[in-house]
């Protein structure tokens, strides 16, 4: 019997209050507070470092914060692990996935872990599999895969039991141009059936594209939040971030040695 | 060399669980190389056919280390995937490998050997002797370094593609090979006389290392004598270095998680569950044992494992035989010995997931899950083999009899030790590093670590069951109905031990799934 988690209404999907983490004597996630609304396709930004994947990480229960909370649908990550698993779909990033399993066989497992009916995880699991491309491959082991199928594969294993949150670690990296559009496409009608997306990258295009929302992270703190027009403010989302996060373009005596042939 | 330094080097100052592995590594290196100085040098010293021994010594040595190269893996702590795209060929890679296999507790231990070696065959010799008996001692370790790399790389570079079904038959039969191999060499030695010493000296003299044998053992007396067998020694080493040369360019470029190439499987339509495995009852736990059972059958390091786990169960079958036979049908009974075996094949359940874990965390699968899982998975391998092996047993030797009461004790040893393996696989879970050899282990500890903490399992699981094995014994002198009658006990007790340490472990996990999931993670 599959066990269901309902979100808390009137909650943002995804809401974080003095969130932080600490590697060593550096300040991973300083201290965030964030509020993602339901039903928003929201871009996580910032630079290589910034803290996006750390932030994710313990919003998805995978790393531990060391202070603050972080709430999807109005449970508690930390207090409520098991009823915020029910709620969330991830693709983290590095992936890691059962590589001595077929992309079948590990829908099939997560499904019947997640104890849904074993005709409706077929059912999904094919059409899943084949909006992305993987019907052919679905009965090799998922090790023998292409990174941008691996990254398929796991949409495919965080969409399976249609979560009300889907939290994507720099999901369209690796993966073709004409994969990003069907995963779009796929994604976009999660999304209208009141799904919340919220995603990482650092392709300032892509998030300006896909996204209503956005928040700017460098160097473990938040420097802005909000709708994506009210954040860019009439600029380029590339230019706004550019400016907030401060860029260093190098010089024109610096690594002169490029500028020589061979 | 200097990365290797810096690795071992970080090692020690790493997270906690690096620390410990590196420092038992290093102790154990240590210990066992002064057992090899002390052991060699007596040889050489004492023993009355030292110059014998020697000879057969040091070729079944470089057959030993190769063999556990190609059964654990061992290789360097360098990846030397990310040193391919260097403008450096095979062979000098190669060469950079050798060089920093120096470095590290393995070379230690093959150190203070030699050290032995030169300490028990080179005094009372003029300096001609000395100076063969050094370079003989050096030609050796360097027969060694280059016999169990290239045996390491070999099985690597088989174990990709249509070879690894032969890779694995491999690695598990080298490892039971050299058991029963130590089994019977300390049988030759309590009864050999010196005429059998000389006729297995003479066959073992044909090979490189046991010419390296007859110059040790000749340096002293005729010092011109052992530099030709110092030469004869080291003839072959050219060719080996060639072949470490091939097997690491090959190895190199070898897929990232080999084994799965282009590999089509016919399974169940939904999940995991297929064959056998559709025949365990639907649950979240049932679910996680099976996914368990059927990765570690796909995955030639665990399959390897568990291989060498049900061998090691068989070894009562042969012991009987081994010792020179015994006619007491009792010897069924020792099927109920099966807890190292299981503890063999399931002590680092999680550790063998690896990061992939998150998968089953994320999708709701929390500690009594899990560990309920683990235990399933153990318990699904390992029970059908206890019955087939009362069988074997009873058919082999006799004993009819004793099957029932035999069942009995294997049925609890297997629940036991089932429970024992859970508890360690949670207390103690222990990366494994990804490798391009599907076999490695790496040399940074972890096979240290996992001996110690079998010895610890073992310990307690010797407390826990010595009552009823004394008990057993008590009644099998009285008759077999009586000894089925105290067996019963075995699998209560197996129940109930079960049980407590699946509470336990899932207790400490529950909650901490992430933390598993990160101790099971191998550091980047």
């Amino acid at each position: 019997m599959e066990r269901t988690t309902e979100p808390v209404p009137g909650w943002p999907a995804l809401a974080t209050r003095g969130l932080g983490k600490d590697f060593g004597n550096r300040h991973a996630v300083e201290s965030i507070d964030l509020d993602v609304p339901v039903g928003s396709f929201f871009g996580l930004v910032g630079p290589n470092g910034s803290g996006k994947t750390t932030t994710l990480r313990m919003a998805s229960g995978l790393q531990r914060p060391d202070r603050g909370q972080v709430w999807i649908a109005g449970h508690d990550t930390w207090a409520e692990p098991v009823a915020v698993r029910r709620l969330l779909g991830v693709v983290p990033d590095p992936l890691h996935l059962f590589d001595r399993l077929t992309a079948r066989e590990l829908l099939g497992h997560l499904g019947e872990l997640r104890g849904m009916d074993r005709d409706e995880v077929r059912r999904r699991s094919d059409e899943l599999l084949a909006v992305l491309g993987l019907t052919e491959a679905s009965t090799e082991l998922v090790g023998s895969y292409s990174h941008g199928m691996r990254k398929k594969t796991s949409l495919a294993a965080a969409l399976v039991h249609r979560p009300a949150v889907l939290l994507l670690d720099e999901p369209f990296e690796g993966v073709d141009p004409v994969s990003a559009v069907t995963i779009r496409g796929l994604l976009d009608r999660y999304r209208a059936a009141g799904g919340t997306v919220v995603f990482s990258s650092h392709v300032m295009d892509l998030v300006e594209r896909f996204c209503d929302h956005v928040a700017v992270m460098s160097l473990g703190r938040l420097l802005a939040a909000g709708p994506i027009d009210s954040v860019r403010s009439g600029r380029r989302l590339e230019d706004a971030f550019i400016e907030m996060v401060g860029a260093s373009p190098v010089g024109s005596d610096e690594l002169a040695w490029l500028d020589r042939p061979r | 060399m200097s990365l290797k330094w810096n690795l071992l080097l970080n090692g020690l100052r790493g997270r906690m669980q690096l620390r410990v592995q590196t420092i038992v590594s290093l102790l154990a290196s240590v210990a066992l190389g002064l057992f090899g100085l002390a052991a060699f040098a007596g040889i050489g010293q004492s023993i009355a056919h030292g110059d014998l021994v020697v000879v057969i010594a040091l070729p079944v040595i470089v057959a030993g280390i190769a063999l556990l190269s190609a059964a654990a893996g061992v290789e360097t702590t360098i990846d030397l995937r990310y040193l391919a795209a260097e403008p450096i060929g095979a062979h000098r890679l190669g060469s950079a490998a050798l060089a920093a296999a120096v470095v590290g507790p393995p070379a230690l231990l093959a150190g203070l050997s030699g050290v032995g070696l030169l300490l028990g065959f080179a005094p009372g010799s003029a300096v001609a002797g000395w100076v063969v008996a050094t370079a003989t001692v050096l030609a050796w370790w360097a027969t060694l370094l280059l016999a169990s790399r290239t045996a390491a790389n070999g099985l690597g570079v088989l174990a990709h593609g249509r070879s690894r079904h032969v890779a694995q038959t491999l690695a598990a039969f080298a490892a039971v090979g050299m058991w029963f191999a130590a089994q019977l060499g300390l049988q030759a030695i309590q009864t050999w006389d010196r005429a059998r010493w000389e006729r297995l000296a003479e066959v073992f003299a044909w090979t490189p290392p046991g010419q390296l044998g007859r110059a040790l053992a000749t340096a002293s007396s005729d010092p011109a004598g052992a530099a030709v067998h110092l030469v004869l020694g080291v003839v072959w080493l050219p060719l080996l270095w060639w072949l470490h040369g091939v097997t690491t360019g090959k190895l190199v470029t070898a897929p990232v998680r080999p084994g799965t190439e282009g590999r089509r499987v016919r399974t169940g339509t939904v999940g995991v569950r297929a064959g056998v495995l559709a025949l365990l009852p639907p649950g979240r736990a049932t679910a996680v044992g099976a996914r368990t059972v059927r990765t570690k059958m796909r995955t030639p390091r665990e399959a390897v494992n568990t291989v060498v786990a049900l061998l090691l169960g068989m070894g009562a079958l042969v012991v009987a035989p081994m010792l020179g036979g015994s006619p007491d049908g009792r010897i069924v009974l020792t099927a109920g010995l099966l807890h190292f075996a299981v503890l063999f094949e399931s002590s680092n359940a999680f550790g063998f997931d690896g990061p992939a874990l998150w998968m089953e965390v994320a999708a709701g699968a929390d500690g009594p899950v899990l560990v309920r899982g683990k235990a399933v998975a153990s318990i699904a391998v390992m029970a059908p083999f206890a019955g087939l092996l009362v069988l074997a047993l009873a058919a082999f030797h006799g004993g009819w009899q004793w099957a029932p009461a035999a069942l009995l004790l294997a049925m609890g040893s297997v629940l036991l030790a089932s429970g024992a393996s859970v508890m360690s696989a949670t207390l103690a879970p222990f990366a494994v590093p990804e490798s391009p050899n599907p076999f490695a282990a790496g040399d940074a500890g972890q096979g240290c670590l996992a001996s110690l903490v079998l010895l610890a399992d073992m310990i307690v699981l010797g407390v826990v069951s010595a009552p009823v094995a004394v008990a057993v014994w008590w009644a099998s002198t009285q008759s077999p109905a009586l000894t089925a009658a105290v067996a019963l006990s075995s699998p209560l007790i197996g129940v109930g031990v079960l049980f407590g340490c699946l509470k336990l472990s899932g207790s400490l996990i529950e909650g901490r799934e992430a933390e598993l999931v990160a101790r099971v993670t191998p550091a980047r």
